[in-house]
């Protein structure tokens, strides 16, 4: 007898009162093991489709896992828990061609590097091919931070590996010796530029300091002829002539005094000798000297610099500055233009001095370039007007010896406004005079 | 230690399906289908059976008495100790959120010194499994084992009870404590479910309700998994267990049975914790598996002379097997020997200590047992 229905009968003697077997709770036992029968081979025919479903969900999932790992632009390789290797890609085989022989799943990971040892350059340096597998295996042990290898002092290639969640390890390998040789390259050619800069600088200090010296004889001498003192020139024109000759003489110097102190900053040898100055007077002194020209120009020259602390800077340096960017105003401004010379503190304690005009002013993406020594060279609208360039960049750079910035805010045909900011800790803490 | 052993039935009333005859017995274990002791009739002829005892007891799922699994039942187990003491300690559960609170209150009410081992009935429906549990544990340590089981309303999962000395009700706890050197105390806990498909990570879940997996709401995924058994929800889902552990640690796997579901908001609600972040997977069972599992989880319980044993086993399993679940008790049987005597019931919950480690734990779906002798 079965032991179900051996249980039935025992069930329907045990609930009838007499002892006897209670026919009606053995029937209605053996009917619900039968429908207890059907409905289990439902659940088993559902469970096995859901099996199925499943399976074919997971291998569907695998084969994207494993298309990936094929096709993925680098290698890659999984090791169990004993290191030993599950599987890897083609292109692992590649990077490693030392070892792909070995590269089986099944492997173990001591057992591939070793063979790779001979080959081995180092992590740094050179080490002797047992340490390198040492040092090696520690780090595939201990997956931190990726590392790179250099094989045969050639090849480099870029590890990274992680802990599985079995405790076993992931690793991806790129071959990045393309980019070490690119950013080799690229590294050499930033050498070259900069020596071959610093050769440039140079030979401007050399020439310019060569081509002073003729030309203090040429101002000094046509000097002396202008104020005839060895006696009257006779006809008018050679007095202009020797006026002409000392202009010329003058405007050549300035342009080599220039170049002179942009090579001196370039190659760091520009020294501030900073005092205490008073900014007031000292835009005064420069409008002094620019006033004349602004006439002639037939420019309007208006100022408001009254009532300012006074700034620890060069005296002679900021007076450059300030003739540069006044004196540009003056060059790119039509007549009948103006040219507003402000100078006032900033929120936080500082010193702006602003020149504006509205003179031809210059687009956006020409204001980088006109900042580059020499810039101007390459701005076609320049052309028209003398100068090798040198004002705005110079500035700049004199200006950022003081801790300062020199910033351009212009629109083409409008005008042009360029501000010196001097940090707060060049300005005293009380103005000289009141207004 | 000697036992005896009654069962109640609706046509024989109570009768003596064992006993060692004229015993005086200190504690009575009582499993009780839902409805048999609404009247307080049959708790009070159980008094009067062993006057002078403690008695403990649940409603059940199915009692089981010996080989025999039985329906409609009230199963008692009387039993006298020679030199074994006895405390006992109860609690209730008022709110979800205080299942903590409320191990920690139960746990307190056992003297510590001599405690050698706690079995534990707690209501099945209103109760966090888990964090029970990790109550009881706090106030005790992890010294001592702790197990027992959520009682059981049929495949109803409305309301459970639980009785310490009086007639269960629900929204109680209760625990006996055995004191002594002479006690001894053994348990097992073994599943025997098999995982089906792929892993999947709880993506939404709060305390005992999971909302997600893998960013899909979890009852629609039981549907499917469900097939026709879906129109027979909640009580069906106890087919599919869900298998759970931390990421990376599946050595700490535990098994959550299914206890509601909430269709509006396409949850599944568990009678323990389900964390967010943890990686779970769908079980199926296998009847091979399952009966297999309980001799597993019988031989691990085995202690040289063990005279009684108590089995806790889920509800999920006899709803599979049906009338072929006495052979999950038979396969107990055949490992403890005819000395042992079996009692138990089919629980929501089943309560004992994590294989290798010193914690105790809410189990789902398994066969538990709790084995006694006196030396």
């Amino acid at each position: 007898m079965h032991r179900m229905l051996e249980r039935q009968l025992t069930r329907a003697r045990a609930d009838s009162a007499d002892g006897e077997t209670d026919l009606e709770t053995l029937l209605s036992l053996v009917d619900a093991a039968y429908v207890e029968f059907d409905r289990q081979r439902r659940v088993l025919a559902h469970t096995h489709e859901i099996m199925r479903e499943e399976y074919l969900r997971i291998n569907a999932g695998l084969s994207r896992l494993r298309d990936a790992i094929t096709q993925m632009g680098a290698g890659f390789a999984i090791w169990d828990s004993d290191d030993h290797l599950v599987l890897c890609n083609g292109l692992l085989r590649e990077i490693l061609p030392e070892t792909a022989e070995l590269l089986r799943p099944g492997v173990k990971f001591a057992d591939c590097i070793v063979q790779m040892g001979p080959h081995f350059g180092a992590f740094d340096g050179n080490q002797p091919a047992r340490d390198w597998v040492t040092e090696w295996l520690v780090r595939h042990r201990n997956p931190g931070d990726p590392f790179e290898i250099v094989i045969g002092g050639v090849r480099h290639i870029r590890i990274w590996e992680a802990k599985t969640s079995e405790g076993g390890v992931v690793g991806v390998y790129v071959d990045i010796t393309g980019n070490r040789r690119a950013e080799s390259e690229l590294r050499r050619a930033k050498e070259a530029a900069e020596s071959a800069n610093r050769s440039k600088s140079l030979f401007l200090a050399n020439m310019s300091h060569e081509l002073r010296t003729p030309l203090n004889a040429i101002i000094g001498f046509s000097e002396i002829i202008q104020g005839q003192m060895m006696g009257p020139l006779g006809d008018h024109r050679y007095l202009d002539y020797a006026r002409d000759i000392h202009d010329a003489g003058k405007h050549l110097l300035g342009i080599i005094n220039d170049i002179l102190d942009m090579s001196k900053i370039e190659s760091g040898k520009f020294k501030l000798d900073a005092e205490w100055t008073d900014l007031g007077e000292l835009v005064e002194g420069v409008l002094h000297m620019v006033r004349a020209r602004a006439r002639e120009a037939g420019l309007t020259l208006h100022t408001a610099a009254t009532g300012l602390p006074p700034v620890f800077c060069e005296c002679r340096v900021l007076r450059q500055v300030l003739l540069n960017l006044i004196g540009n105003a003056i060059k790119f401004t039509p007549a009948g233009g103006s040219i507003d010379v402000n100078a006032k503190m900033t929120a936080d304690g500082g010193i702006v001095v602003s020149v504006s005009d509205t003179g031809v002013g210059i687009a956006p993406q020409n204001i980088p370039l006109a900042l580059m020594p020499f810039g101007q060279v390459e701005l076609t609208l320049s052309r028209a007007h003398d100068g090798v360039g040198l004002g705005l960049p110079l500035s700049q750079r004199l200006t950022e010896l003081h801790g300062g910035r020199l910033e351009i805010e212009s629109t083409v045909g409008r005008g042009t406004t360029v501000s010196v900011t001097l940090p707060p800790e060049r300005v005293g803490q009380s103005a000289l005079r009141s207004a | 230690m000697r036992i005896e052993q009654r069962v109640w039935r609706a046509n024989t009333g109570w009768r003596i399906a064992a006993s060692d005859g004229g015993l005086a017995p200190a504690l009575v274990l009582f499993f009780a289908a839902p409805g048999t002791l609404d009247d307080g009739k049959r708790f009070a002829e159980l008094r009067a059976f062993y006057p002078g005892a403690a008695f403990l007891g649940c409603t059940t799922g199915g009692e089981i008495a010996d080989v025999d699994v039985l329906d409609g039942t009230i199963v008692a187990t009387a039993i006298e100790f020679a030199r074994t003491r006895l405390a006992f300690a109860e609690a209730s559960v008022e709110t979800e959120g205080g299942s903590e609170a409320a191990g920690r209150r139960l746990a307190a009410g056992l003297p510590r010194v001599g405690l050698r081992g706690v079995f534990v009935l707690s209501d099945g429906t209103h109760v966090n499994g888990t964090e029970l549990v990790a109550g009881i544990q706090k106030v005790l340590g992890p010294d001592i084992n702790v197990t027992g089981g959520l009682a059981g309303d049929g495949a109803r999962f409305v309301s459970t009870r639980v009785g310490l000395n009086t007639n269960p009700a629900p929204g109680r706890l209760a625990a006996v404590g055995f004191y002594g050197d002479e006690i001894c105390l053994g348990f097992g806990s073994f599943g025997g479910w098999d995982t089906v498909g792929p892993e999947r990570i709880i993506t939404r879940a709060s305390g005992t309700v999971l909302y997600e997996l893998d960013d899909q709401p979890a009852l629609a995924l039981y549907r499917n998994y469900l097939g026709p058994e879906a129109d027979n929800l909640p009580a069906s889902a106890l087919l599919c267990p869900l298998r759970i552990h931390p990421p990376g640690k599946p050595e700490a796997a535990l098994v959550r049975t299914v206890i509601g579901i909430d269709n509006a908001e396409g949850a599944m609600m568990y009678a323990g914790s389900v964390p967010e972040g943890y990686v779970a997977q769908l079980m199926l069972g296998h009847f091979e598996n399952l009966i297999s599992g309980a001799g597993r989880a019988a031989a691990r319980a085995a202690i040289p002379g063990a005279r009684l044993a108590i089995l806790v086993s889920c509800i999920g399993r006899k709803l599979l097997l049906g009338q072929q679940i006495a052979d999950e008790v038979e396969a107990v049987h055949g490992v403890l020997g005819a000395d042992c005597r079996l009692t138990g019931f089919y629980s929501y919950g089943e309560i004992a200590p994590l294989e290798n480690s010193p914690f105790c734990d809410l189990h789902n779906q398994t066969m538990t047992i709790t084995t006694i002798a006196e030396a």
